[in-house]
């Protein structure tokens, strides 16, 4: 096992602590761009490098965080983080201990300098076509880039030392009729683990030629001027691959972070392993090794190897997300969910890519399944207190009699998480996977990804004037 | 010292600019699942440097000072991208004095803030045994310092204390969610008997389930559904909506837009708001601006660049932070409470009502145009001038410019909740879907 001093040079010397600790440091740069109507109003570049350190000592968590990063971890520091382990009640302690592990993966890129460029004439392309037509009043169209190191060390003799690079628009047209004000947006955006030699400009092509994506983001928008709002009550539904991702994140992943159950006994007898809340056929499952999705990784912000887990089986629950220390006290298999924001953040358990799996049916079989209801779509937010849930859709149809009928818009679901999942019905054949970003606690936006296929649900109440 | 490198980096650019710098200790102790579990502490400084050459902005920002040059230089190659605007940096003098740092709460020390959480777990768990607690106390010392090629150069210091209670029950029909919220940056003396009597009461009165019927109900709103609900006003008092005509109160300024007992400022200068500052992100004043006064729409917040490009002043509504250029968010907002309205005559003289303690799905709608669509995640059913039970799986959906109107009391006691200063609110005719 190589000294701390090897892996992190600014670091002092941590071996005489004998207790659990981790250090992460992480260095970033960040590009962004940001139209507003034709205006360039914010272009910027962000240059970050912090740290955060952890100590686990009789069963509880002592951390500092830090970003000057040569002067702040020092003896008295550390001696100081110790000091409030005599307040904190010892406890039972329990966490999973890895083995050591060294993987340190390496990256050039070769074409850094030239880029704003690219991105900048890239945005403009999309702004200027969000502006096309004459109701749209204004845009919201957002570059982002964000490159990424992470090094981390643990007592355990873990060394990780890689990057991930991430990249999203995000592109908003505002149409306005009078007083009447509506707007519709979608993200795009793709992350990849950096090796050897590394195009940036090549994976930035991800963002190419949405153009027919951006028409429709127009379309809508000015559609939804003259959509009706939805009247309040129960209906039947058939949602897009957007909604079933945040559904599936939103109302049931979070349930499954293991986080909110292991000191919760009667939670721990709703969420046990094998609880049928689900037709057979309903699978979902968290993997951040999904190649380059906005939710995927390699290790967590614990050290631990990224991998697929099954939260939901043939309509069973069949696992939980874990970190170190939720896998212990669980007696569970750890997961590699632990994840924070940043380095001003310790890791909290969270989701990847959390999606639904995909059957047999196709779109046109669920409205014929549906007959009379709605087709909700596209979200512009979910939110959820455990088995509550609530999120609101950017636009939807009338289904009268299996075939689409009007727009309308202000439709919003809510619901109980596991009424809701023994109400899915059907599950279509189309699965989509979508960036999305997460908050939970004082931590956001961390990168997600969600997807599903065309689910239809029975007995959804919608909010409604 | 970093602020004073970057201005000899700058010297030469002939460049306008403004260098903005912070730092911040922060310290905190969590609770969770009514244990002890972790002590955080975070340390935290940056610099943000914004030139404007050629008249056009550029921006940059780090936290590793050994990277300065790299920063100036970042910020003028942007420049060349930027906005145009024709902006001129302010010199303001005689900023407001404003009340930040509270010595009692600078003198706390963390054992007793631990202590504080301890105390407030075991008097709940005394009243509610089967409630779950998690609790974080978070105190922060800020500091920031801005600085401008006009000559501008001037510093604050701010002390926020933060106490955050939150419970869970989980009963036969589901899990239930209890919040509090306290600011303790001016005094750091918490009633916890107080606190942990009305938090158990609440439980106490959530175990028993009423059914409801979809309809038109009397609301109240509890002063944290209150600052949701004027939160949507104040993404169309946004200046920056209305340089892009994407408000519904675009053609409002002077016209009545609520009831005329209803009055609304934004207050940059409210003692020991966590928004309260001497001088916002641009370097213009904090100050008082009213956003509603006698139900009339008065005043759009803006900064320094958009009050520019539309020809009005700064109301110093330009927020920052070493990462970002200002942008406009509103201060620290006061509702002005009625007299002799305590909640406890509010919910008597309610026959047929409901009373919302906590909402899902604040900013979920289409704000921009006033919409709210929110599920009553704790609500209870009033009959008769009594709470009678829980009500479950109801949503609240309508907007805003609407809901004004339909506004009919304001009660006397406002909640501190660190940027909204808040009276329970009443709202007449809201309908109400119910599953039931």
């Amino acid at each position: 096992m190589k000294k701390i001093k090897e892996v992190m040079p600014v670091m002092p010397d941590l071996s005489y602590v004998k207790d659990y600790f981790d250090l992460r440091i992480e260095e970033s740069e960040i590009t962004s761009l940001q139209f507003r109507g034709k205006e360039l109003e914010v272009i910027q570049r962000n240059f970050e490098r912090g740290g955060f350190l952890r100590i686990f000592k009789k069963g509880n968590w002592l951390s500092t965080s830090f970003n000057d990063v040569e002067n702040q971890i020092n003896k008295e520091s550390i001696e100081n983080l110790l000091k409030d382990a005599e307040l904190l009640k010892p406890k039972e302690e329990s966490l999973i201990y890895l083995f050591p592990k060294e993987d340190k993966r390496s990256y050039k890129i070769i074409d850094q300098e030239e880029l704003l460029n690219y991105k900048f004439d890239l945005l403009r392309k999309y702004n200027n076509l969000l502006l096309s037509h004459p109701k749209i009043v204004t845009t919201h169209a957002i570059y982002n880039d964000r490159l990424v190191r992470k090094i981390f060390y643990s007592k355990e003799g873990r060394q990780i030392d890689y990057t991930i690079f991430y990249y999203t628009l995000y592109l908003a047209a505002i149409a306005r009729d009078g007083n009447n004000i509506c707007d519709y947006s979608i993200g795009i955006g793709r992350s990849k683990v950096l090796e050897g030699e590394v195009s940036l400009k090549d994976l930035l092509k991800d963002l190419e030629g949405k153009e027919a994506e951006v028409e429709e983001v127009v379309k809508i928008a000015v559609d939804l001027l003259s959509a009706e709002p939805v009247v309040g009550g129960v209906y039947d539904v058939v949602i897009d691959q957007r909604l079933a991702g945040v559904f599936a994140h939103e109302a049931f992943g979070h349930l499954s972070e293991a986080d909110h159950i292991y000191n919760n006994e009667k939670l721990k007898k709703l969420m046990a392993i094998g609880n049928q809340y689900g037709i057979e056929e309903l699978t979902i499952v968290d993997n951040p090794l999904l190649p380059n999705e906005r939710g995927s990784y390699l290790y967590d912000d614990e050290g631990t190897e990224a991998k697929k887990t099954y939260l939901l089986k043939e309509g069973k629950i069949a696992g939980h997300l874990h970190s170190k220390e939720t896998a212990a006290k669980m007696n569970e298999e750890i997961t590699g969910n632990a994840r924070s924001v940043s380095y001003r953040h310790p890791p909290i358990v969270r989701m990847s890519n959390t999606y639904i799996e995909p059957r047999d049916k196709s779109f046109e079989e669920l409205l014929f399944m549906l007959d009379n209801g709605l087709y909700v779509c596209s979200a512009r937010g979910g939110q959820t207190e455990l088995e509550n849930f609530s999120f609101a859709s950017q636009y939807a149809y009338e289904v009268k009699n299996g075939k689409l009928g009007k727009m309308i818009r202000d439709v919003t679901i809510c619901g109980n998480v596991f009424e809701t999942l023994k109400n899915i019905k059907g599950i279509g054949n189309d699965l989509k996977i979508y960036p999305g970003s997460c908050g939970k606690g004082e931590q956001y936006p961390l990168p997600v990804g969600g997807g599903g296929p065309h689910l239809l649900i029975k007995n959804v109440v919608i909010g409604g004037r | 010292m970093v602020i004073e490198d970057l201005k000899e980096l700058l010297k030469d650019k002939g460049v306008i600019y403004d260098i903005f710098y912070e730092k911040s200790h922060n310290e905190s102790f969590k609770f969770r699942g009514d244990e002890p579990y972790s002590s955080e502490k975070k340390e935290k400084r940056g610099v943000g440097l914004r030139v404007v050459k050629n008249g056009k902005i550029g921006f940059s920002s780090t936290s590793d000072f050994s990277k300065l040059k790299e920063l100036v230089d970042t910020a003028l190659t942007l420049s060349f991208y930027g906005e145009k605007v024709d902006i001129k940096l302010p010199l303001e003098k005689d900023l407001p004095e404003v009340k930040t740092v509270s010595n009692k709460t600078s003198l706390i020390k963390g054992e007793k803030l631990f202590s504080m959480g301890e105390e407030m777990i075991s008097l709940i768990k005394e009243k509610e045994p089967e409630v779950k607690i998690d609790l974080s106390i978070e105190k922060e010392y800020y500091y920031a310092r801005l600085v401008n090629s006009e000559g501008f150069d001037s510093d604050y210091e701010k002390i926020i204390l933060e106490f955050d209670l939150s419970g869970l029950l989980v009963l036969e029909d589901g899990l239930i969610w209890f919040y509090d919220f306290y600011n303790l940056s001016e005094n750091p003396e918490l009633d916890l008997k107080k606190v942990s009597e009305e938090f158990s009461q609440l439980i106490k009165v959530a175990k028993k389930r009423v059914k409801i019927n979809t309809g038109e109900y009397k609301i109240i709103l509890m002063p944290l559904p209150a600052a949701y609900f004027f939160s949507i006003l104040f993404v169309g008092a946004n200046g920056k909506q209305l340089e892009k005509k994407s408000t519904p109160l675009i053609d409002k300024e002077g016209k009545e837009i609520a009831p005329s007992f209803l009055n609304i400022i934004d207050d940059g200068t409210y003692p020991f708001g966590f928004n309260t500052s001497p001088f916002d992100g641009d370097g213009i004043k904090r100050r008082k601006t009213k956003v509603i006064e006698n139900g009339v729409f008065c005043n759009f917040l803006f900064d320094l660049t958009t009050a520019k490009k539309l020809n009005r002043e700064s109301t110093g509504n330009g927020e920052r932070s070493y990462e970002v250029i200002p942008t406009i968010q509103a201060t620290n907002i006061y509702i002005e409470p009625s007299k002799d309205y305590p909640l406890a005559r509010i919910i008597k003289e309610i026959k047929d009502g409901i009373i919302v303690y906590y909402m899902l799905g604040g900013g979920q709608s289409n704000v921009l145009a006033g919409e709210f669509n929110w599920v009553i995640n704790l609500g209870f059913k009033i009959e008769d001038g009594e709470i009678i039970g829980r009500i479950k799986d109801c949503m609240f959906a309508g907007n805003l410019y609407e809901y004004l109107n339909k506004i009919i009391l304001i009660g006397s006691e406002i909640k501190d909740l660190g940027n909204y200063f808040v009276p329970p609110i009443v709202l007449d005719k809201c309908k109400i879907v119910s599953k039931e």
